[in-house]
Order: C-alpha cells, then sequence, then structure tokens
C-alpha cells in the first residue's frame, strides 16, 4: 500500500518544471520542494526525462532507417533491396511505421519505468542526496573573476557595479572589490539553505545575491557566520546553537528596516529543483506571520521564502518576482 | 526602467500612498482651492466602491477583508473582514498638499493595506480625510499630521506595514489617466530612497520619503493585475 504524502501530485510537479503552474501552486510546489529530498529526485529526474526526449529527434526519411534498428529487428539491408521493385516502396512504408511505432513504444516504456521508480524515490524509498559536506574544493569557484562576475550578475548593473563584491575563499568570504554604494553582492552556497534542507551540503549551488546597505549589515553577517562555521567544522546542532546564541547576545543584529537584495541572476543554481529560479527581490523582516501579507495566497504576487523558516535565525523573509533578469532580458512567467 | 521612471516621475501628479517629496513636485505650487468645496463629487455608489476597493488585492485576499467606503462624515463599514487587511479607495487628499490634484475627485486609489498598515498608516489616512471633510485646507491637514506624529498621537508605519495596488480600476494621476502599473508596496520607517538605488537603471522598484508622514514606501511592480490578467509592460517600462 502507498500513501501520498506530498502535497503535489507529479503532474503538477512536471507542470511546475516547465512553469507552467500558476503562481500560487508553483510556491507551493517549490516551498515543498525545498525540504523533500524525494520531490528533487524526481524534479531531477523529470528534467532528465525532458532533456532526453527534447534531444531526440526524428531522422528525416531521406536518412533511412537506423542500421541499429535494422538489426534489432534482424532485417538486413540487403535483403529489402533485393525485394520487387513493384512492392518497394509499399514495404518501405509499412516496415518504417512499424519501426518507428516500436521505437516509440521503447521509448515510451523507458520512460514511464524511469517515472515508476522516480515515484518509488519520492514516496520513501530513497535518502539524503547530499548528506555530508564534501571537499571544500568543491564549493570554491577555480576561477575568481568568474565568481566576481556572477555575484555581479545578481543585480542589475546600475547597482553591482558601484558594489562590494565578496568571493569565496579557504578561509572564508573575503572583499574582491572594495564598494561605493554600500551594497554588497556575493555568491552564496549550500549552507544558506534551511538546516533540514536536503540540498544543504549540494556543491552545485551558486546563490548570487546583492544585499542593500541595511541587508549588508543586518543579513549578510548570518552568511558569514554560517559560512565560517561550516569552514570550521561544526555540525550543524552547533551551529544552530551558536546562531541562537548570537541573538540571543545580540551578537547578530535583528534585520534592518528596509532590508532587502536582488536575486536577478540567471546564472545561479538555488538548487537541483528549481535550477536558477525566476528574477526575484527579497525583503526581511522581524518574524512575521505569513497570512498578516497574504503571502503564499492564490493569485498572491508574494510568497514566504522557506530559508529562515523553522531556523534559529528570527528572521521573516518574502518573495516577490519580478520580470526581467539582471541583463533585462524578459524572465518565464511564474 | 528609466524609461518607466521617468514616465512616472514625470506623471505623477497623483502621488497616491506613494508619498512623493519631490521639490519637482512642490515646484508645481497649486492652482487648487485650498479647501473641498463639497464632499458630493467624491462620493460613490457603495456596491460600485466596495467592489473598486476589493479590486485592489487578489480575491484570496480582499474577499475576506474588511471594507471601507467614504460616506459623507468619513470612511465608513461597509463590510465586515475576516482576516485583519482593509479594503478601501482613496481619495486625492493623501497627496502632497501643493500637489494641483489635491482637491481632484476624479482621482481614486483601491488599495488593500496589511493588518500592521491598518494599525499605524489607515490612522493617519483617516485622519486626513476627517480633516478634510471638515473643510480643512490642504496645508492644514499637512500641518495638523505632522504635529500628530511628532506628538506622539498618530503612529508612523509599523514594521510589516504593506498594501497591494493591483487594481486595473483606479485612477491614480491626472497624466496617465489610470491605474499604472500593479504593484505591492511596503512602508518602511525613514529609509533614505538613494540607498535602495531604485533611479537605477532596470531597477526593478520605486522608492519614495513622505517626510510629514515620516516613512519611505518601496514599490514593487508586479506582473499581473488582481484579476490575475498578465500587465504586459509592467517590467519593462
Amino acid at each position: 500500500m502507498s500513501t501520498n504524502r506530498h502535497p503535489i501530485e507529479q503532474e503538477e510537479l512536471m507542470a511546475y518544471l516547465d512553469g507552467e503552474l500558476p503562481m500560487d501552486q508553483a510556491t507551493e510546489a517549490l516551498a515543498h520542494m525545498e525540504l523533500c529530498p524525494e520531490c528533487q529526485i524526481l524534479a531531477a529526474e523529470f528534467r532528465g526525462v525532458s532533456q532526453v526526449l527534447m534531444a531526440w529527434e526524428v531522422e528525416s526519411e531521406e536518412g533511412g532507417i537506423p542500421s541499429e534498428i535494422n538489426a534489432a529487428l534482424g532485417e538486413r539491408p540487403e535483403k529489402r533491396t533485393a525485394a520487387k521493385v513493384s512492392s518497394l516502396r509499399l514495404d518501405r512504408l509499412i516496415t518504417r511505421r512499424w519501426v518507428w511505432t516500436g521505437a516509440l513504444a521503447v521509448v515510451c516504456l523507458a520512460v514511464g519505468l524511469k517515472l515508476m521508480l522516480a515515484s518509488r524515490n519520492r514516496n520513501g524509498h530513497h535518502s539524503a542526496v547530499y548528506p555530508n559536506m564534501v571537499a571544500i574544493e568543491q564549493y570554491l569557484s577555480p576561477d575568481r573573476n568568474a565568481e566576481i562576475a556572477m555575484a555581479r550578475s545578481a543585480a542589475p548593473e546600475a547597482i553591482s557595479s558601484e558594489a562590494k563584491i565578496l568571493v569565496l575563499g579557504w578561509r572564508g568570504y573575503e572583499t574582491a572589490i572594495e564598494g561605493q554604494n554600500g551594497f554588497v553582492c556575493v555568491v552564496e552556497r549550500s549552507w544558506t539553505s534551511p538546516f533540514n534542507s536536503a540540498q544543504f551540503w549540494n556543491p552545485k549551488v551558486r546563490g548570487p545575491v546583492c544585499f542593500n546597505p541595511a541587508a549588508a549589515r543586518s543579513i549578510l553577517p548570518l552568511t558569514i557566520k554560517r559560512t565560517d562555521m561550516v569552514l570550521a567544522g561544526f555540525s550543524k546542532a552547533q551551529m544552530i546553537a551558536s546562531i541562537k546564541s548570537g541573538f540571543d547576545n545580540k551578537e547578530l543584529p535583528a534585520p534592518e528596516p528596509g532590508a532587502m537584495c536582488y536575486m536577478m541572476s540567471r546564472a545561479g543554481y538555488l538548487n537541483d529543483a528549481v535550477g536558477h529560479f525566476v528574477p526575484h527581490l527579497m525583503f526581511y523582516f522581524p518574524p512575521t506571520d505569513k497570512s498578516s501579507w497574504g503571502a503564499d495566497l492564490p493569485d498572491s504576487p508574494v510568497t514566504l521564502n522557506p530559508q529562515f523558516r523553522d531556523g534559529p535565525e528570527p528572521i521573516t523573509e518574502f518573495v516577490i518576482p519580478v520580470g526581467k533578469w539582471s541583463d533585462g532580458t524578459a524572465a518565464p512567467d511564474m | 526602467m528609466r524609461n518607466r521612471r521617468l514616465l512616472v516621475f514625470a506623471s505623477l501628479t497623483f502621488a497616491w500612498m506613494f508619498g512623493l517629496s519631490s521639490e519637482r513636485m512642490q515646484a508645481q505650487d497649486n492652482a487648487a482651492p485650498s479647501t473641498m468645496a463639497s464632499i458630493d463629487p467624491y462620493l460613490m455608489d457603495r456596491d460600485a466602491e466596495i467592489a473598486m476597493a476589493r479590486s485592489a488585492g487578489p480575491n484570496s485576499i480582499s474577499s475576506g477583508a474588511k471594507v471601507l467606503v467614504l460616506g459623507r462624515h468619513g470612511y465608513e463599514t461597509a463590510v465586515e473582514g475576516k482576516n485583519d487587511f482593509v479594503c478601501l479607495v482613496g481619495r486625492s487628499w493623501d497627496l502632497q498638499k501643493n500637489n494641483p490634484a489635491f482637491w481632484d475627485p476624479k482621482i481614486h486609489g483601491p488599495i488593500c493595506l496589511s493588518a500592521p498598515a491598518v494599525r499605524s498608516y489607515l490612522k493617519v489616512w483617516l485622519k486626513k480625510t476627517e480633516l478634510a471633510i471638515a473643510g480643512r485646507s490642504n496645508t492644514q491637514i499637512e500641518d495638523a499630521i505632522r504635529e500628530g506624529i511628532a506628538k506622539g498621537e498618530l503612529p508612523t508605519p509599523e514594521p510589516g506595514s504593506m498594501a497591494y495596488m493591483m487594481s486595473k480600476q483606479g485612477y491614480l494621476n491626472a497624466s496617465i489617466k489610470g491605474p499604472w502599473l500593479p504593484h505591492v508596496m511596503f512602508y518602511v520607517p525613514e529609509v533614505d530612497p538613494k540607498a535602495l538605488q531604485s533611479e537605477g537603471d532596470d531597477v526593478p522598484l520605486d522608492a519614495h520619503e513622505d517626510k510629514v508622514a515620516r516613512f519611505t514606501v518601496i514599490d514593487v511592480p508586479v506582473s499581473k493585475w488582481s484579476d490575475g490578467t498578465p500587465a504586459e509592460d509592467a517590467h519593462s517600462h
């Protein structure tokens, strides 16, 4: 007996990945996937299948039947060429139809099996994808200039060109370029995810973000603190305790009024489920009930970001998608 | 975004809920009357006003919101709410005192305010309305608000104060003759708009400081109107 303990159906997940879900359902899907390793696996499977299908092209008739298929069917091309000329065209037509039908059936079967296995994984037959930290090298960018460029891509050039830029080094974030406008741009890593996120140690995660001055003073210190603790080898439990203590002792600041950030980069990779997501702004507040903002309600453009939900940081973070990436190109509709 | 900003900046004779403090506005100075001649031109059909007020937010918000409508003696409750939001249609007297449209009865700004905004910002708005209907001049209204805040009798926006203005039906100023763009607004204590770099090219927000009511409002255009239809140019102006 299987029971579905996920708030979104597989069909909805597929629609989400295709950008076809309405905003409210997309938000629900995103929030759930952030904390659901099985769903992240399923999303990755769907993406893989989608890529296979996208790459699968039917060759033109002039190209003839692929030799592999002929071989699989036990037909030899030379036998067909020996057939009577009068029946050749009909034979080939019929044969090709059968071959293509068979090939399509094989692809469908393979896709079906893959989805079935993915579905089993999603319903509890799989462990976390990234259970532990991997070697620090995998979290570092091999190219300092590339990381600077990615950090700057978080916001429109009008902001990021004069922002301070931090890059991640072996001993933590370090200043790569001094700024002039109070903004700070940085590429966050996976450990800024919720502590219970399956992506917490995903070395592929790159989150370009530009904090405004208020957030640079009150939110960026959290990114730096988490990073320093990760590099120092703290366990999750130790990190949580330290952050709680930091807020209790007022060593860590509460969000300043007006604290916000830009995440408008198309170069980012926020997690395995959403890739670079959509360009958006984020606003930080002391703990706030999302219902008081109408966040996550149908057709509401405001969503609650799960980054700090149930975490040790007393912060509520709201997200508003915007229509363009930082380079000015149009974003997909959500 | 610069094009949009220029358009808005040039055309926003109405600064509804934006708290425009622009010197450009003040330089226009007024040909407008100093007091309200009569409340009549500002009154609407009650059901139409309720519908317009609700159109400010998505149905999921506004259908459960308390709705206020303007009556002869001020705003009154037309529909009780269930979700702590309050929706209403604002009128022109929220403008800067020198704005020529300060008494323009065509101006209608549908807005749904969050609970913190209801507890703080709305009180200032209701006070302005009370003074306007009592025959106070634009200058007297502004002075009274400044004084009320200075004495602590009127609040500045509570943390978390925000609002939805996503109605297609609004008429926010005489230049654009319509609702501008669907947007979400955040009210924060006085933050220098320059610190948000809102005037930069392609920056997807605007910020304005209201020095009288002592707050800064950040408005973020969103992609759809409250009825779910796309605002095609919400991010392209």
